[in-house]
């Protein structure tokens, strides 16, 4: 063992301490924790991963719910699909989702679960804009920006044993999942936002699409006012969108002469009619909570998809598609 | 001529000299970035027109691909999306859709106001991530059931023309 990883093991275990205090964890778990430190330096696995990406994905759309869109949720999932095939993490079990939320964002999961809000998509005018979008969040999966996050924290696995020890359950403690949340409020920070820019435009141009989607969605993003409630987390979390022009002109105009031109086909625009969120909407249908619950099973690495969802949702879904005649 | 006449005359003409159409397009006022040429064709090898200031102001009315076709008091001619901000004067104050130069106006249904509606935003975020949240396995079987598989992303790409290139970063 190295004299760092020593060093990461006895602070994450003085910070378990304050935690055991706090939330009444025994020596075990301690000791355990100290295992998990050198677990957690040495990487945590592409399971484990998917695990925490699902999770928190299931927890996001318990609060907010996918539109009820059959078509569009398919027709994202099929671009998105095509997009992330032409990264360096093919076949890790990609999801794709349009949330139904009014405000403009996304987010991407550890593990290939991404997710836009309606807002967003709404905002956009073609296919190679969406390209860009969700070109920068698959940037974010394949660097793997947030895991990169949790493991210099050396929290994740040694939080979730923490608490997985002490109530037999869930993937992500109660103490690693409080970090988790501070990384999603607070952001990741501006060098990795934008990488997934330069990652995003290329995967967009590498599976045929205009490149420059992306700059014409931070042109649209710019545009609303700083006051803009719908944008107000975005750019709490995000660099300024002129900041991320100036950036992305400066990656892409040098190598124009080796972009191909790429194309732009019409966006599937989210049917008229569907329900749109309302004030004091209540979290979601299926929405439980975590305590003395068994996680959601992982879809393992390339598998296929499931045909039919798991639940009884095989019958809503043909519902949703009969509604609009898809 | 009478005032009524003269006074429609001259609205129509602020109206007409504010509009430069093309395809039905609105002109947007853009202001550049950064010091760069103005193509005569949107295309990277095609012959520069003009060299263009940063903090020059224009009308972009037409797009093709990353290429804004932008009259300047100096030169018309096609300049990249990169190289511009919308708005004259630094603010940009383009319309959410670009006056339709991205594409033709959709329904939007994204709102200024959001406050109390669940979104992707600190509050709904952090309840989701926090003591009071809860996974939903009934959604998540949802994302599963629309997922598609590597061939279906390439059966999908086949049918609208796209081709994959290889490109480093």
């Amino acid at each position: 063992m190295t004299r760092y990883k020593l060093l990461l093991i006895v602070a994450l275990s003085l910070v378990c301490g304050v935690a055991q205090a706090q939330r009444g964890f025994d020596l075990g778990s301690l000791l355990n924790a100290g295992k998990d430190v050198a677990t957690a330096t040495t990487g945590i696995s592409e399971k484990e991963e998917i695990q925490i990406g699902r999770e928190l994905a299931g927890r996001i759309l318990g609060q907010v719910a996918l539109v009820d869109d059959a078509n569009v949720q398919a027709y994202v999932n099929r671009v998105g699909r095509w997009i992330a095939s032409q990264s360096e993490r093919p076949d890790i079990p990609w999801r794709f989702g349009v949330a139904n939320a009014l405000n403009i964002n996304a987010m991407a999961m550890p593990g290939g679960t991404i997710l836009i809000t309606r807002g967003l998509y709404d905002l956009l005018d073609n296919e190679a804009q969406l390209a860009g979008v969700l070109g920068h969040e698959i940037g974010h999966v394949i660097k793997k920006h947030h895991i990169s996050v949790m493991q210099k924290q050396a929290l994740v696995s040694a939080g979730a044993n923490l608490a997985a020890s002490r109530s037999g359950n869930n993937q992500i403690g109660k103490f690693a999942l409080d970090k988790v949340k501070e990384m999603f409020l607070s952001g990741l920070d501006k060098d990795s936002e934008y990488e997934a820019d330069a990652v995003g435009v290329i995967l967009a141009a590498r599976a045929g699409y205009n490149a420059f989607g992306l700059a014409e969605v931070l042109h649209k993003l710019n545009a609303r006012a700083k006051g803009d409630e719908s944008v107000a987390f975005l750019f709490a979390t995000h660099p300024a969108p002129s900041d991320r022009l100036t950036k992305l002109g400066d990656l892409l105009t040098p190598r124009m002469s080796k972009l191909p031109s790429g194309i732009e086909p019409e966006i599937t625009p989210v049917a008229e009619g569907t329900a749109a969120p309302t004030r004091g909407t209540a979290p979601t249908a299926g929405a439980r909570s975590l305590t003395n619950e068994k996680p959601a099973a992982a879809p393992a690495a390339n598998a296929a998809p499931a045909q039919k969802p798991a639940l009884d949702a095989g019958g809503l879904l043909q519902g949703v598609k009969g509604l609009f005649g898809r | 001529m009478t005032l009524l006449r003269q006074m429609l005359f001259f609205a129509a003409t602020i109206v007409s000299s504010a509009l430069i159409t093309a395809g039905g397009v609105a002109a947007e006022p853009v202001t550049f970035t950064k010091d760069a040429p103005l193509r005569s064709e949107p295309k990277f090898d095609a012959k520069p027109v003009a060299q263009i200031k940063q903090g020059t102001t224009g009308d972009a009315s037409s797009k093709q691909g990353p290429w804004l076709n932008i009259k300047t008091p100096q030169a018309s001619g096609w300049a990249l999306t990169t190289d511009i901000s919308f708005g004259s004067g630094g603010a940009s104050s383009g319309g959410a859709s670009m006056g339709g130069l991205f594409g033709p106006r959709r329904q939007q249904t994204s709102s200024t106001n959001t406050i109390g509606i669940r979104g992707f935003d600190k509050e709904t975020i952090g309840n989701a991530l926090g003591d009071g949240g809860a996974v939903s396995t009934e959604q998540l079987a949802l994302l599963d059931g629309y997922a598609v598989d590597k061939a279906g992303g390439q059966e999908y790409a086949s049918g609208k023309g796209l081709s994959a290139t290889t490109i480093s970063y």
